[in-house]
């Protein structure tokens, strides 16, 4: 009885074990049939930060000369406000090339007005009390752009440039498109 | 014992083969009656092409939308399934100011049903969301380690020439927070320009 019950055993060990080894051979034939074939395509995107143009760029308009605060030669270049622009227009910031010198100054650290006002125009080359500034010298044509700053210091794109020439004292303004 | 023996040597030797191996100790042949084999191609693309250009898209600004689609196609024969994912987006453009927009941006992208479905700066867009959650938008540059995003492609093997063609169209837009600022660690976005490259891949699968 003990031979044959350790014979028996030794079967079911025998059995187990080939059962092991079937199964290794069918996961090793079985493998390749679940391969996958694949391809890839690719999609390039590229984007730019910035705001949209606004009113298409031409708001930059030459004025005078013409009585303004009492002040009857007043000759500047100016700029309608967008009051209604969306995202809102905090200030602007002025761009004058002299000599192929730029420089720069932002038009109003203070209050917006009158730039939030749509039916204001901004005078670019004198103070409300009619003291001009921002002259070129005699001779230099100077050329002047602007654009629109929004919140955290963001630039809108750039306005239509004028020129401003200076002759004998007195500001002789062409427009450019 | 030498029978268990045999049996491993043996199954070692069936493994080998079926792994791909050389490994021939038997030599013995049989001939079968004729037999077909069926071959598969798989083709993916997007927008129909192998490489899609999307852009420049302009106007993203803080707080605003910019959405584009791009399609997934793909085709499977040979009685094969298909699936499709999105398998990596990278930075096409390492410059600092790209960079530094990249690592700025959010999205969102959506799988729609219809080529028509909205896309737009304005509205959420229909369809199932694959990329951020509950409408939100989630940081690009987090997609790059995101694992592969299933793209549902529909249809399987149930075409008569055993070939699976699939669209899936998608919706992705970008955005920028709206407290985001033009300088970013000392370089400005303002006016900055960023390329990514997203990789869709296609599986054929049986």
């Amino acid at each position: 009885m003990k031979g044959r019950a350790s014979r028996g055993r030794s079967r079911s060990r025998l059995h187990a074990v080939a059962a092991a080894i079937v199964a290794v051979a069918m996961l090793a034939v079985a493998a390749p049939a679940s391969a996958q074939w694949s391809s890839t395509a690719t999609a390039d995107v590229s984007v730019s930060a910035g705001y949209p143009q606004l009113l298409g760029g031409n708001w930059l308009t030459c004025r005078g000369p013409e009585t303004y605060q009492n002040y009857v030669n007043s000759i500047g270049g100016d700029f309608k406000a967008v009051a209604n622009a969306v995202p809102a227009i905090s200030s602007f910031m002025v761009y004058r090339t002299i000599a192929g010198v730029t420089t720069s100054n932002l038009w109003s650290t203070t209050t917006p007005a009158p730039v939030n006002d749509q039916n204001q125009l901004n005078y670019m080359f004198h103070d409300v009390g009619g003291a001009f500034y921002n002259w070129p010298p005699v001779g230099s044509p100077m050329t002047v752009w602007v654009r629109p700053m929004y919140q955290n210091g963001w630039l809108g794109p750039a306005s239509n440039s004028i020129t401003v020439l200076r002759a004998s004292g007195t500001l002789v303004l062409t427009c450019t498109a | 014992m030498k029978r268990v023996w045999g049996l491993v040597i043996g199954a070692v030797v069936v493994a080998g083969v079926g792994a791909g191996t050389t490994l021939a100790l038997w030599n013995n042949s049989q001939t079968s009656g004729a037999a077909t084999l069926k071959t598969g191609v798989l083709t993916v693309a997007v927008g129909g092409q192998s490489t899609y250009t999307v852009g420049p898209l302009s106007a993203l600004y803080p707080g605003s939308v910019v959405p584009f689609r791009f399609t997934v196609n793909g085709a499977a024969s040979g009685h094969l399934g298909l699936t499709a994912s999105m398998q990596s987006v990278s930075l096409a453009d390492p410059s600092p100011q790209s960079a530094a927009l990249f690592n700025a941006m959010t999205a969102q992208l959506y799988v729609q049903t219809s080529p028509s479905d909205s896309c737009t700066s304005s509205a959420t867009p229909t369809g199932t969301q694959l990329y951020g959650s509950s409408g939100a938008f989630a940081p690009l540059n987090s997609m790059m380690t995101a694992p592969n995003i299933l793209i549902p492609v529909g249809a399987g093997m149930s075409q008569p020439d055993h070939t699976a063609r699939a669209s899936a169209y998608l919706c992705m837009r970008l955005s920028l927070p709206a407290a985001t600022p033009a300088t970013i660690g000392g370089v400005n976005i303002n006016d900055a320009t960023t390329s990514f490259r997203i990789v869709v891949t296609g599986q054929g699968v049986r």
